[in-house]
């Protein structure tokens, strides 16, 4: 019986310390994917500047959370820009930004960050402004300007990098660039706002402030937000006209993480209250949209074309619901 | 009846071949080219590479496309940037003559310039490129300039060129959706066609002689750093070139190399598959664990069981 006691007690032990080990490893191996951005030698001026990048901070990245979408403004008739703040919908809650401008050790990218900075700002909001309603409100967090020649001439498949050298866990950052390799304007995270600890995009400097050309811009904060491409990115898998799933246009999470899908389908399309996932009014082709792949030879009319506005709408209201249950 | 067959063919034409259009578009992506969407046949390959060739020489009106004037140097720059893709390689492995000509003026055209948009546009055709020549122009063009950002962009061509560009598949990335179009960089520059060894060596020397500069004008350590990794991650490739006996020991330095490059905040290509890879082996160490567990479970019942039959 002793033995059988001895037994049982190794059991436990076993299974107390495989359970412990493994939240261990699966926390070192979380860590270990930043070991490159910690193993450089980051000053103290950097990290004063970046309190919350991922190579200043010893803490680990937050695990992203489903939150419950359940109560979403329920028997309140849905307004353009509301979020849900639990007492109830409210209007003009704002998300904060950083720009950070890269310069070179022999060149900056611009004369004044604040005046760029303003002038960014007021671009997105007004790109997210459409027939007398606010949707999505942004604020300056901060300007950072940076010598760093390493990222004066970036390219887009190191925003990973970047992310974690200058990302921050409590405003969206856009991070201004001299060049981005070869014909890359922009590049972002889908939904990395506020889901992923560290939400950074990257443009190059000249579209915005020199060619005064703010959809590559407003298209990066979008992505961040979960807007996904209009146009023909999918081409051979989706058709070439025609009505789009919503889920489709809107990349909320992952596949199967579907958030915010079924429960707001009412606020796209008024008449539907079933979870049916197709919504009237979004036209897969809209060629003139800021989520159109390509610019430059078209206008750009911004996101609310061809019965878009619901659809933003109702992103708003995610992103704030969600935001504010993983703040 | 002619008339039908000729209409007939032109429509199949227009049906069938890739429109400078499309290839414009192309170019002012916001998240870069994708080209395979574009090419189904040789022949798009070869309508795309003279397109680009005209606007790389300015010889097609933009603004009939819808272009503005300000787009103009922005679409130029970006067809030199992927002419490189489309060059024809001869049979030295080097690019052929009049490839390597337009190439060429662009490089003169430049010269006064080594830090300008245009110019990174042609570090990054070179190096699309592949080949030996290509190599060579880099790594003269990386002693000629002094300024660091600008080396700095010429160093890691070069590195991406010898080594090739594996791109991560990240699917959170949204530019993840454009599968990248590298012809001439699939695979290391050992397994290309050409005679390497001395552009090899070439370049050796260009970057140590760039580091060394870095050295003595910037204090910025990450900066030393990254770039002093590019510079040993070179050194690397081209000692791999020499004999079969280093090409052994050179291999599994280049191995280890490879993996301090992945934990380098520089890693240009293996973005995210890290993090799969560490969620792997905790996944096959978890397991480990269960397993011993349920083994000593088993032994446990057993043991009991005898104990309490006996």
């Amino acid at each position: 019986m002793n033995f059988f006691n001895l037994l049982l007690s190794l059991f436990i032990f076993l299974n107390l310390s495989s359970c412990f080990t493994s939240r261990q490893e699966i926390k070192s191996s979380s860590s270990e994917s930043y070991t490159g951005a910690q193993d450089n030698q980051v000053t103290k001026e950097h990290c004063q500047l970046f309190p919350t990048s991922e190579v200043c901070s010893a803490s680990e990245p937050e695990a992203p959370t489903t939150p419950s979408l359940q109560t979403q403004c329920e028997g309140i008739t849905h307004e353009y820009g509301e979020v849900n703040l639990q007492t109830g919908c409210v209007k003009d809650e704002k998300i904060p930004i950083t720009f950070v401008f890269i310069n070179s050790s022999s060149r900056k990218l611009s004369t004044d960050i604040q005046l760029d900075s303003t002038v960014a700002i007021d671009a997105l909001n007004s790109a997210f402004y459409h027939q007398g309603n606010q949707f999505i409100e942004f604020t300056l967090s901060k300007s950072i300007e940076i010598v760093d020649d390493a990222f004066y001439n970036s390219s887009c498949s190191l925003l990973g990098a970047a992310a974690r050298k200058f990302g921050q866990k409590n405003a969206l950052v856009m991070i201004f660039v001299n060049d981005l390799s070869g014909s890359c304007a922009g590049v972002s995270w889908m939904w990395a706002f506020p889901s992923n600890s560290i939400s950074a995009t990257m443009v190059e400097y000249r579209y915005p402030f020199i060619r005064g050309d703010f959809t590559p811009v407003v298209h990066e904060f979008a992505h961040m937000m979960g807007l996904n491409h209009t146009g023909n990115a999918f081409e051979g898998s989706v058709p070439k006209t025609g009505i789009k799933t919503f889920n489709e246009w809107l990349k909320f999470g992952s596949l199967s993480e579907k958030r915010c899908s079924q429960e707001f389908v009412y606020y796209i399309d008024p008449e539907k209250e079933s979870t049916a996932s197709q919504v009237k009014g979004v036209s897969w082709n809209s060629y003139q949209n800021t989520m159109y792949p390509s610019f430059g030879s078209k206008p750009d009319n911004g996101f609310f074309t061809s019965g878009y506005d619901y659809s933003v709408s109702w992103a708003f209201d995610c992103w704030y619901h969600i935001a504010t249950s993983e703040s | 009846m002619i008339k039908i067959i000729f209409i007939l063919s032109l429509s199949f034409h227009a049906f069938c071949d890739v429109t400078k259009k499309d290839i414009l578009s192309e170019l002012m992506g916001i998240h870069g080219t994708n080209w395979q969407t574009l090419i189904k046949s040789d022949q798009d390959k070869l309508v795309i590479k003279e397109t680009l060739r005209t606007v790389i020489n300015n010889e097609l009106n933009l603004a009939s496309y819808g272009y503005d004037e300000y787009y103009s140097e922005d679409i130029r720059n970006n067809a030199i940037s992927e002419y490189g893709h489309f060059v024809s390689i001869d049979e030295s492995g080097n690019m052929s003559e009049a490839d390597s000509q337009v190439l060429e003026n662009v490089r003169r055209e430049n010269s006064h310039n080594l830090s300008s948009h245009t110019s990174l546009a042609l570090y990054q055709s070179l190096k699309n490129a592949g080949t030996p020549d290509s190599l060579d122009v880099l790594s003269h063009l990386l002693s000629e300039t002094q300024d660091l950002a600008t080396s700095y962009a010429i160093a890691r061509s070069i590195k991406n060129h010898m080594n090739g560009v594996k791109r991560s598949t990240d699917k959170s990335l949204d530019s993840a959706y454009i599968t990248p179009y590298k012809p001439h960089l699939n695979n290391n520059y050992q397994e290309r066609k050409g005679d390497w060894g001395a552009a090899a060596q070439l370049a050796t020397k260009s970057l140590e002689k760039s580091y060394q500069l870095i050295m003595k004008k910037s204090d910025d350590k990450n900066f030393q750093k990254d770039f002093s990794q590019i510079n040993n991650s070179v050194k690397k490739l081209a000692q791999i070139q020499s004999t079969n006996h280093i090409r052994n020991i050179a291999s599994n330095q280049s191995d280890l190399d490879t993996k301090n490059d992945n934990s380098s905040n520089k890693s240009e290509e293996i973005e995210g598959s890290r993090e799969i890879a560490a969620e792997e082996s905790t996944f096959t160490d978890k397991y480990s664990y269960y397993f011993l567990t349920v083994l000593f479970f088993l032994i446990a019942v057993i043991v009991n069981r005898k104990i309490f039959f006996s």
